[in-house]
């Protein structure tokens, strides 16, 4: 006999809902094959310790802690209604986006401005010292925008970007020191 | 659904409270008990229990009155219970590991009037079952805790009702297979 059967005859013997031809060619199955009535006492050993299994009482208090959570999430709803949940996201998208496109347009004009050493210069002149501040904060933010970035998505991203932050500042310095003459010097 | 549960449920979704009140108070033992049997922990199965009543409070416009209340309410239970454990499979035990006691399984705090008999079958029960994985142990706690009928298991696992026969033929076995190779060591001896 198959496994496949057999699991079906056993579960119905279990039940109690073996007709009367099958119950005589189960018990002649089990009288016969050693392997099969082993098997079946052991389901059967399971099945029976599992009749009538103890039931786990509920905590005093229980139901009152119920109603007190209940009550707790009710208040909860009432400050901060459903809405500001599904807004939330949007607006720290749309924030931290707005914060996001200036810094990328100051990044990429002054990455560009340091590529080209005649720029470079002319920036110099007209701005002095003012261009070391700009590229010290526009490095700072770009750090702490990849940071925030990383915090915002789920954790394996954010230890992917805590390891890509400090090699983009690492990049960012090392290219500001290339092409500009203040801090090369 | 029995007419009370019906009219309660009537009551709470007109906004009566204490008709919610009257649930909780029918069912905490159930349903705690099932989360217990799920997840072999007091302090989150007691967690558990009140995520699933919050959850069918928020839910129960959705209910379906043809459905049995008691079903539906064990259907959230088991879905929360098994997502739990899925988010701690990571530190799931194997079926060669020995399945640690939980203190709250002997705990003296549990209730005076429990004897130590039923505290040493409760833990032999539970270490039975923590053998098996979540779905085939659902399917044992509804099946003998509950005496739920093969369509019964259905309906609140949303399992076939072949399916459900299967994993239960299989939870047996590997029930049968522990106790024989020696894994429940202590089971034997508790449970005679």
């Amino acid at each position: 006999m198959k496994e496949k059967e057999f699991q079906a005859l056993a579960q119905q013997k279990l039940d109690g809902t073996l007709s009367a031809d099958q119950e005589a060619a189960f018990a002649s199955l089990i009288a016969q094959n050693d392997s099969r009535r082993k098997q079946w006492q052991r389901l059967q050993n399971v099945h029976t310790r599992l009749q009538n299994p103890p039931l786990e009482e509920a905590p005093a208090l229980f139901a009152a802690n119920v109603m007190a959570a209940l009550q707790a999430r009710q208040m909860q709803a009432k400050l901060l209604p459903s809405w500001f949940n599904r807004i939330l996201p949007v607006v720290v998208l749309g924030v931290s986006t707005a914060a996001a496109l200036p810094l990328m347009i100051g990044i990429l004009l002054i990455t560009v401005v340091s590529q080209q050493p005649m720029l470079m210069n002319a920036a110099n002149v007209l701005l002095g010292d003012s261009l070391i501040v700009a590229q010290n904060i526009i490095g700072s933010l770009l750090t702490m925008g990849v940071a925030f970035l990383g915090w915002l998505l789920p954790q394996p991203s954010f230890l992917m970007m805590l390891g890509v932050t400090p090699v983009l500042a690492f990049v960012w310095l090392r290219t500001m020191r290339h092409y500009s003459p203040q801090l090369s010097a | 659904m029995t007419p009370d549960d019906l009219d309660l449920v009537e009551r709470v979704t007109q906004g009566d409270q204490a008709a919610f009140g009257e649930l909780v108070t029918k069912y905490q033992t159930p349903i705690y008990n099932l989360t217990y049997r799920m997840l072999g922990n007091a302090g989150e199965a007691e967690e558990a229990a009140q995520e699933a009543f919050l959850r069918a409070y928020t839910r129960l416009n959705s209910f379906d009155r043809k459905r049995a209340f008691k079903t539906w309410l064990f259907s959230i239970a088991s879905n929360y219970c098994i997502d739990l454990l899925r988010k701690r499979r990571l530190i799931w035990l194997s079926l060669d590991e020995p399945i640690p006691h939980h203190p709250s399984l002997v705990d003296a705090q549990a209730g005076p009037e429990r004897s130590a008999v039923q505290a040493e079958k409760s833990a032999a029960v539970q270490e039975m079952l923590g053998l098996l994985p979540p779905k085939d142990r659902l399917m044992v706690v509804l099946r003998y805790w509950y005496d739920y009928s093969y369509d019964e298991i259905s309906e609140t696992t949303g399992a076939s009702v072949s399916a459900v026969k299967s994993r239960l033929h299989r939870a047996r076995h590997t029930m049968a297979n522990n106790i024989k190779e020696g894994n429940a060591v202590a089971l034997t001896a508790m449970l005679v």
